[in-house]
C-alpha cells in the first residue's frame, strides 16, 4: 500500500513537471514606455515599435517634432538649408534640396510643412536653441548623433538651425556680423553660424492635437 | 544500513554534478536544438559554459576515484555488501547510468579537445544526456518507491567505519581533481601561429589566396558545430595567419555546400510586397539570409567566447528578454578598456563583401535599454563609422507586408531577377544612386517579382567600422576568405593582434544568428 502511494507521488511529480513546462509562457520582450511618442502622418500616436512615423511627441515638453526620412520628399534628412525668416532677415536659397527648382532656405521647409499639414498640424516653425537642446542624448551608440535615433531617425551628425537669430559671429566669420544659432548633433555644441551656411533643419510645433 | 563516507561523498557529489550539468548542458544545447526550448523555464540562465566544463572535469575525477574505489574499497574502506538492495532491475538501471556517464565523459572530453569532427560526438553527448534524464526517475524514483524517505538517511548519512582511510581517500580525490583542473586550464587554448613575412610581400585581399605564402603554411583546422543548415550543423574551418609587424593577414576557408546570397528578398504577391523570411521576425532567420563568418578576438581566453556568451531568454534581470530565447553576448566589465571589450568582426556575403570589408563590431557591457529599439543586443555593438552604410530596402519592416523604400532605375534588374532566387541571377545589392524612391502609383511590377533588400548608400563604411578589409569567394562547396587588419588600430573598440590574444571562429550558413562554434579558443603566437 505504501509503495503504491509513493509511486503515485512520483508519477504526480513527473506529470506536474511536464505540464508546467508546456504551460509556462516563454519570456518575450515587451516595449517600454518612454519620453517619446511616434505620430503617424495624420498625427495619431502609434506604438514604439511601429512605423513609419512622421512626427514625435515629447511627453515632457508637449512639443511635437518633425521626423526625417530618406524618400527625397520635403522631410528628407539629407537636405540642407540656409537660414531665412522670410521677411528679409537671413539669406535665402543657399541650401541643397531637390523639392525646389532653386536652392532652399529654412522658410521653404516651414512653408511646405504648413501647406502639407504634416501630422495634421500647421504651425511648424524652427525650434529655439533651448527647445532643440532638449533632444540631446549624451549616451548614443558609438559614432551615432547625440539623439535617440530610434525615434529621430535619419538624424545627421551635423549642425541644425534654431530660431535664435541676430547672434554675433565670432572668429573667422566675425566679418559677416550676425547669424543664427545651430546645435551640432555630433556633440551637442551650440554655435553662432552665418545665415548663408547650409545646415540641417528639424521643425517643431507647440500646437496640441 | 549505513554506507561508508567515501561512497556517500561520491554519490552526493555525483547527484549534484548530474543535476547541474544536465540543466546547464540542456541550456547550452537549446542554442541549436529548438526542441529543448520547451523546457526553457526549468533551465538556468547566464554564463554557464565554465560551470559545465568545470563540473565535467569534476565528474572525470570522480570516475577515476570511483574506479579505484571499486577495485580497492573492500581492502581498506570497509565497503558494506549491498546485494539485498540491488535487485536485477536496479543492477540493469545502474549499468545504464554508468554507460550514459561513460559516453558523456568520452564525448564531452573529445568535444572539449576539438581534435575530431564533432557531429557524432555532439549527438552522442546529447542522446546520453537525455537517457540520463530518464535514468533519474528510473533509479532514484524506484528506490524512493521501494524504501520511502528512509532512503535519504541511507545515502546521505555515512557510517563511521574506517573513518581515517575514507577521509584520506576523499582528500586524494580532491587533490587529483585540482591537478586535473590546473593541467586543463594551462592547456586550454590551442595554438594559432602567425607566421612572419616581409613587409614587401604583397597579399591581395581578393579571396583567391593565390600568393605563394599561403601554399607554404599548414592550416590550423577548427572543428565547429551547432550551426544551422550545415551538414549536421558542423563545418571545418581552416585558418592561416601571417603578419608583417604592421598588419596581419588571414586566409580562412570553410565548407558550405550552398552559396547563399538571397538575403531577405522582397517578393511581390497578390496582396503587396512581402519580405521572404523564416524566423526574421524573431531575429533568427534561417532560410533567406546571406552566408556570414565571424571572428572574436579577446585578451581574455575564457570559454564561451571570452565569457561573453550568456544563455537563456533573459540572462540580465534588469534588461529585456531576447526574441529567440538563446541569449546575449556581453562582457561583465562595464568599462571599455582594452582588457574588457571583445573585438568582433563579421563578414557578410551580401552586405559587406561588396564593400571588401568585414563589419568591425565589438562586445562590451550590456547597453542601456532604448524604448524605440525592438531588438536589444546587450553587449553586441558596432564600431563607430564616419560615413557609409547599407540600409534595408523597406520603409518599415512588418511580418505581414512591407512597402519598398526604393526601386531600380533600370527595371531590367527585376526582369533578370524575376521570381527566381538563384544566386547567380540575383542582383544582391542595389546602389542608392541606381534607384529611385518607391511610389505606389508607379508600381507596375508583376506578381512574383523579386527585389533585393540591401541598398548601398555608399561604396563602403569609413572610419573605425572599416578597419578590417576582407573579400571571399565561393567555389565548389567552399568559401575562401582573405582579410587583413592592422596589428594595432588605436581604436578603443579594437583589440590589438599580439602574442597570446585568443580567437574564436564561427560560420553561418544562410542564418542570422545560428552560427557554428568551438570550445577551446585559439591563442595567437608570433613566429
Amino acid at each position: 500500500m505504501a509503495m503504491i502511494f509513493r509511486m503515485i507521488i512520483l508519477l504526480m511529480l513527473i506529470v506536474s513537471i511536464i505540464m508546467t513546462a508546456f504551460n509556462v509562457n516563454q519570456t518575450k520582450p515587451t516595449a517600454t514606455i518612454g519620453q517619446w511618442v511616434k505620430l503617424n502622418t495624420t498625427g495619431v500616436p502609434i506604438a514604439n515599435w511601429s512605423g513609419p512615423w512622421s512626427c514625435i511627441l515629447d511627453k515632457n515638453t508637449g512639443l511635437i517634432w518633425e521626423n526625417k526620412d530618406d524618400n527625397e520628399g520635403i522631410h528628407d534628412a539629407n537636405w540642407t538649408y540656409s537660414w531665412s525668416d522670410g521677411q528679409g532677415l537671413g539669406i535665402e536659397n543657399r541650401g541643397d534640396c531637390n523639392f525646389d527648382n532653386i536652392r532652399c532656405d529654412s522658410q521653404d521647409l516651414i512653408r511646405l510643412a504648413r501647406q502639407e499639414k504634416t501630422c495634421g498640424l500647421s504651425q511648424w516653425r524652427l525650434p529655439t536653441a533651448e527647445e532643440l537642446i532638449t533632444l540631446i542624448n549624451n549616451t548614443p551608440p558609438a559614432g551615432d548623433p547625440v539623439i535617440d535615433t530610434d525615434f529621430f531617425s535619419n538624424t545627421k551628425r551635423g549642425a541644425y538651425w534654431t530660431a535664435d537669430s541676430r547672434q554675433p559671429l565670432k572668429g573667422f566669420y566675425r566679418f559677416l556680423g550676425q547669424g543664427a544659432t545651430t546645435i551640432s548633433f555630433i556633440k551637442g555644441k551650440k554655435t553662432a553660424t552665418p545665415y548663408r551656411n547650409a545646415a540641417y533643419v528639424r521643425l517643431v510645433t507647440s500646437e496640441r492635437k | 544500513m549505513r554506507l561508508n563516507l567515501s561512497w556517500v561523498f561520491m554519490h552526493t557529489l555525483l547527484i549534484l554534478i548530474v543535476i547541474i550539468n544536465l540543466l546547464t548542458g540542456l541550456r547550452i544545447a537549446a542554442v541549436h536544438r529548438p526542441e529543448v526550448m520547451l523546457w526553457s523555464a526549468f533551465l538556468p540562465q547566464g554564463s554557464l559554459h565554465s560551470l559545465h566544463f568545470s563540473l565535467g572535469v569534476t565528474l572525470l575525477t570522480l570516475s577515476l576515484g570511483y574506479s579505484f574505489y571499486r577495485l580497492y574499497a573492500h581492502r581498506f574502506l570497509q565497503s558494506p555488501k549491498r546485494d539485498k538492495t540491488q535487485t536485477r532491475y536496479h543492477k540493469f538501471i545502474i549499468l545504464l547510468g554508468y554507460t550514459c556517464l561513460c559516453i558523456l565523459l568520452l564525448s564531452g572530453s573529445l568535444l572539449y579537445l576539438g581534435i575530431l569532427p564533432t557531429d557524432l560526438l555532439l549527438n552522442s553527448h546529447y542522446v546520453a544526456a537525455l537517457v540520463l534524464l530518464v535514468y533519474i526517475p528510473l533509479h532514484a524514483g524506484s528506490y524512493f518507491v521501494q524504501y520511502g524517505i528512509k532512503l535519504f538517511s541511507t545515502i546521505f548519512i555515512a557510517s563511521n567505519q574506517a573513518r581515517k582511510a575514507n577521509v584520506n581517500f576523499i582528500l586524494c580525490s580532491i587533490i587529483l581533481g585540482i591537478g586535473l583542473f590546473i593541467f586543463l586550464s594551462k592547456t586550454a587554448p590551442q595554438t594559432l601561429i602567425a607566421h612572419k613575412i616581409d613587409i614587401s610581400q604583397y597579399i591581395k585581399i581578393d579571396g583567391h589566396a593565390n600568393e605563394k605564402i599561403w601554399a607554404s603554411i599548414k592550416p590550423q583546422v577548427v572543428h565547429t558545430f551547432g550551426g544551422a543548415n550545415f551538414n549536421n550543423g558542423s563545418t571545418d574551418i581552416r585558418v592561416k595567419v601571417v603578419q608583417n609587424e604592421i598588419e596581419a593577414f588571414f586566409h580562412i576557408s570553410w565548407d558550405d555546400t550552398s552559396h547563399s546570397l538571397s538575403h531577405l528578398p522582397l517578393h511581390k504577391t497578390k496582396t503587396g510586397w512581402q519580405v521572404l523570411e523564416n524566423g526574421f521576425y524573431h531575429f533568427d532567420e534561417k532560410t533567406y539570409y546571406e552566408d556570414k563568418f565571424a571572428i572574436i578576438i579577446s585578451n581574455n581566453c575564457d570559454f564561451a567566447a571570452a565569457n561573453t556568451a550568456h544563455l537563456g531568454p533573459k540572462p540580465l534581470a534588469d534588461k529585456p528578454a531576447n526574441w529567440h530565447g538563446k541569449g546575449y553576448h556581453y562582457t561583465t566589465d562595464k568599462s571599455t578598456t582594452d582588457q574588457s571589450i571583445v573585438d568582433l568582426w563579421q563578414w557578410k556575403a551580401v552586405r559587406t563583401n561588396n564593400m571588401i570589408l568585414m563589419d568591425d563590431n565589438y562586445i562590451g557591457g550590456p547597453a542601456q535599454v532604448r524604448a524605440g529599439k525592438r531588438r536589444y543586443t546587450a553587449g553586441y555593438q558596432t564600431d563607430a563609422k564616419q560615413s557609409g552604410a547599407y540600409v534595408m530596402n523597406w520603409q518599415w519592416y512588418k511580418p505581414n507586408g512591407i512597402v519598398p523604400k526604393r526601386i531600380p532605375l533600370d527595371t531590367s534588374v527585376l526582369q533578370t531577377t524575376g521570381n527566381n532566387l538563384q544566386y547567380d541571377k540575383l542582383f544582391p545589392v542595389l546602389p542608392w544612386d541606381d534607384t529611385k524612391p518607391y511610389r505606389a502609383e508607379h508600381d507596375t511590377f508583376a506578381i512574383g517579382s523579386t527585389l533585393p533588400s540591401v541598398l548601398y548608400r555608399s561604396n563602403r563604411f569609413e572610419g573605425d567600422r572599416a578597419d578590417v578589409r576582407a573579400f571571399a569567394r565561393w567555389n565548389d562547396g567552399q568559401w575562401s576568405l582573405e582579410l587583413s587588419r592592422k596589428l594595432v588600430t588605436g581604436s578603443q573598440y579594437d583589440i590589438s593582434l599580439k602574442e597570446n590574444v585568443c580567437l574564436w571562429f564561427a560560420a553561418f550558413d544562410h542564418s542570422q544568428t545560428a552560427h557554428t562554434r568551438h570550445v577551446r579558443p585559439l591563442q595567437l603566437k608570433f613566429r
